[in-house]
């Protein structure tokens, strides 16, 4: 067992892949010469060479869908989209290409292609370099997002997402690049669509993914300051949705709360919530709450993005006001 | 046409009543104003009068059930005539088999009568905020969420709030039985028998129906009304002597007043100067009482009850005098009625037989303001540039702040002191 940041378990996971097939390779931009933007590729252009490690210029739409392509023959590429908002530029290619054909084609084509992008806000980006769209593909049918909260979930869904046969967008947070955590030598592999229950806990179900974990963490941490038990549950995948994990726990506690980075119109917390209260009404003891970011564009000032940025102090107040603990 | 007489409310806060005894039976004419049945509430057994006259055609209550508030526990009418109920009863407690009784549920339009006592029909499950899984609890647990106090926003039950009823059940059963159905005094404190297997703390002592009575009711003025408080002491030499004098010579009529006789005095005549403190606070506006009912808390054993003497405004000290030693006296014997114990509108809580120099009380639901009075002591106190010994007494009002102010509270303070310091405008 080794202790390592989720960069460097992200570089691992890549070189990995690099090193066990020789259908991989990675394309985007800045990757190769410059290291990746956020230096997760660091070094992979001297060690792999340019064939397998290739910088592309700024043209999302055609890169991501030659990826796509390249997978629909037989490779297995991995690219990077440096932020989740250039995504938009190749959103056609993601919606409407790479997540239709293998359905299209009546599975005559699979398209493995993993499309490594960063999400979320407050690094300072301002409004249209900090938002977070996993919950936007979440919605897709013949897409699987992904969207780890610590260095072993990073490498250990990589290894699994690799082995599927489905587009996958997997979402590294920009803020968890540097969270430090346990990761095994030995190999292990991590599902997509089982969540992980990261605290056990029996009065409250808290909900999250990603950059949210930590902030569902803190909250849970205050509540059992304050005799209150708190059952985190890290997602690990939007799609597929580990629902029976959210229903059962939800079940015990009875009441749950979602929480997610983007907007609140819109967001997938919604449509967990609905999901939980279908499932589980006779169960809860309150309305399933929802935290997420105020409907408004990331201000740069670093005093304004932190207002819109969740906290646990917001998972508090809600689950005290509308749940009497 | 027949008459749906149901469970009154006669307490604040009162949900539910226990049918003690039906002094009636099917068949039976009573006159209007006839005591028809003895029910319990939280705190005295009371009888029940029927508002009309009629033959007693339907009684839906087995003695010893517990019935929620507004339900229809008799149906009243004329000899033979046929009749409709508004609505299934359902009976809370009692035995092992909830009865749900439809006595000829038809699909006519219910008839709403305005014999009906009052009540409040706005309790029915449907209207009661409860979460879906309070709901289930409480279903499979076969307890009626009428009875269940909401902790949640919007007094929404919660599966807490089910789970700590849950746990209190047992007293409650044991009480009902504790409480044999002839008798007409207040039940008998319950001092549950712990069993040896029982492996709940054994510190733990449940509370009685009173004791949850007075939580509930603190906690809701304490939670919903903000009080404020002003204090003052008040010079009580001269009511003594006053009251010495008017002790020595009526007391060949059986005339004893009391310090708390001139004090409820004082506050009838300076209630009559500042009416919000006899009024009580809803959303939509204040509500002005027509009479002054002063309200006096009396506590026994078991607890504390605060009934009141009624319509008193007019009234001179003597005859204050007297009702309140009759009020003590029945209070005592259970024989209050149900406006005695909800009516009052300004209370007055008296500590003066401890040796207490002042405290502040906690104004009793819905009424705005409570006078605190400590004991009456000799002390030494500066008159005119001389130190002399005067009887001093300290007074403190606590108020709903959200009917009156600080300076509001000052100045009725300051009248009573005022009354309380020249007594003899009380009496002449």
């Amino acid at each position: 067992m080794s202790e390592m940041i989720l960069r460097d378990a992200m570089s691992k996971a890549l070189r990995e892949a690099l090193d066990q097939d020789d259908r991989v390779f990675l394309m985007g931009e800045d990757i190769g010469a410059y290291g990746g933007a956020y230096a997760v590729t660091k070094g992979f252009l001297e060690e792999y060479g340019e064939e397998r490690i290739r910088d592309t210029p700024i043209s999302e739409s055609v890169f991501v869908g030659a990826g796509a392509g390249a997978a629909m023959i037989g490779m297995r590429p991995i690219v990077e989209v440096m932020t989740i908002n250039f995504t938009l530029v190749a959103i056609d290619q993601i919606v409407n290409h790479a997540a239709k054909l293998s359905y299209m084609s009546n599975g005559q084509f699979k398209v493995p292609l993993i499309l490594r992008t960063v999400t979320g806000g407050g690094g300072q980006l301002a409004a249209t370099h900090s938002q977070s769209f996993e919950n936007w593909y979440a919605s897709v049918p013949g897409l699987k997002v992904v969207v780890p909260a610590t260095p072993y979930d990073a490498l250990g869904l990589f290894r699994a997402s690799r082995k599927d046969n489905n587009p996958i967008i997997f979402a590294e947070h920009a803020m968890l690049y540097r969270v430090r955590g346990e990761v095994p030598e030995e190999y292990y592999e991590i599902p997509l669509g089982k969540a992980r229950i990261a605290q056990e806990g029996s009065d409250v179900t808290l909900i999250a993914y990603s950059g949210m974990v930590k902030v569902a963490e803190e909250a849970a941490e205050i509540f059992y300051r304050n005799d209150i038990s708190a059952e985190v549950i890290d997602l690990r995948t939007l799609s597929p949705l580990d629902l029976e994990t959210l229903v059962n726990s939800v079940k015990k506690t009875s009441r749950a709360v979602v929480i997610e980075e983007t907007w609140k119109t819109g967001g997938f917390s919604g449509s967990i919530a609905s999901d939980i209260q279908e499932a589980a009404f006779d169960f809860l003891d309150g309305p399933v709450l929802r935290i997420n970011g105020p409907d408004v564009p990331a201000p740069y000032a670093k005093n304004l993005e932190q207002l819109m940025i969740p906290k646990a102090s917001w998972i508090v107040d809600q689950v005290k006001y509308n749940f009497g603990l | 046409m027949a008459t749906e007489l149901r469970m009154p409310q006669m307490g604040y806060d009162m949900e539910e009543g226990t049918v003690v005894k039906w002094l009636v039976q099917e068949g039976e004419t009573v006159k209007r104003n006839a005591p028809i049945a003895e029910i319990e509430t939280d705190k005295a057994v009371v009888e029940f009068e029927t508002e009309t006259e009629g033959t007693i055609l339907k009684i839906l209550a087995s003695e010893g059930s517990v019935i929620p508030v507004g339900q229809t526990i008799v149906v009243v009418g004329s000899e033979g005539e046929e009749f409709t109920i508004t609505e299934p009863l359902q009976v809370t407690e009692d035995s092992d088999t909830p009865v749900t009784e439809n006595v000829e549920i038809s699909n006519k339009i219910p008839e709403i009568s305005e014999n009906n006592v009052a009540t409040d029909p706005e309790i029915t499950p449907s209207s009661i905020i409860a979460s879906p899984i309070a709901r289930k609890l409480a279903e499979d647990l076969g307890i009626p969420l009428s009875k269940i106090q909401g902790s949640g926003p919007n007094g929404r039950i919660t599966k807490t709030d089910v789970e700590n009823f849950q746990d209190s059940d047992d007293e409650q059963v044991s009480e009902t039985i504790s409480t044999t159905p002839e008798t007409t005094q207040a039940p008998p404190e319950v001092t549950p028998v712990k069993s040896s297997s029982n492996n709940s703390p054994s510190d733990k002592q449940p509370l009685s129906r009173m004791r949850q009575q007075i939580a509930r009711v603190t906690v809701k003025s304490k939670s919903e009304k903000p009080h404020f408080y002003v204090s003052a002491e008040i010079d009580m030499t001269r009511a003594m002597a006053l009251r010495k004098q008017i002790n020595e010579q009526l007391s060949p009529e059986g005339v004893k007043i009391t310090v708390n006789d001139l004090i409820v005095k004082a506050s009838i005549e300076t209630l009559k100067k500042f009416p919000k403190f006899n009024a009580y606070y809803e959303e939509d506006g204040i509500v002005y009482n027509d009479s002054i009912n002063i309200a006096i808390a009396i506590s026994d054993d078991e607890g504390l009850i605060v009934p009141a003497i009624l319509d008193c405004g007019d009234k001179s000290l003597r005859q204050i005098s007297q009702m309140v030693k009759d009020l003590a006296q029945r209070s005592s014997n259970g024989t209050l009625s149900p406006q005695e114990y909800t009516g009052g509108t300004f209370a007055i809580s008296n500590l003066g037989m401890y040796d207490v120099t002042s405290f502040v009380a906690i104004i009793h639901p819905p009424q705005s303001a409570v006078l605190a009075v400590g004991t009456v002591t000799e002390k030494p106190v500066v008159k005119d540039g001389e130190i002399v010994i005067a009887q001093t007494m300290v007074g403190t009002i606590s108020a709903d702040h959200r009917i009156v102010d600080g300076a509001e509270g000052a100045e009725f303070l300051v009248a009573v002191k005022s009354l309380l310091e020249n007594p003899m405008s009380m009496v002449v």
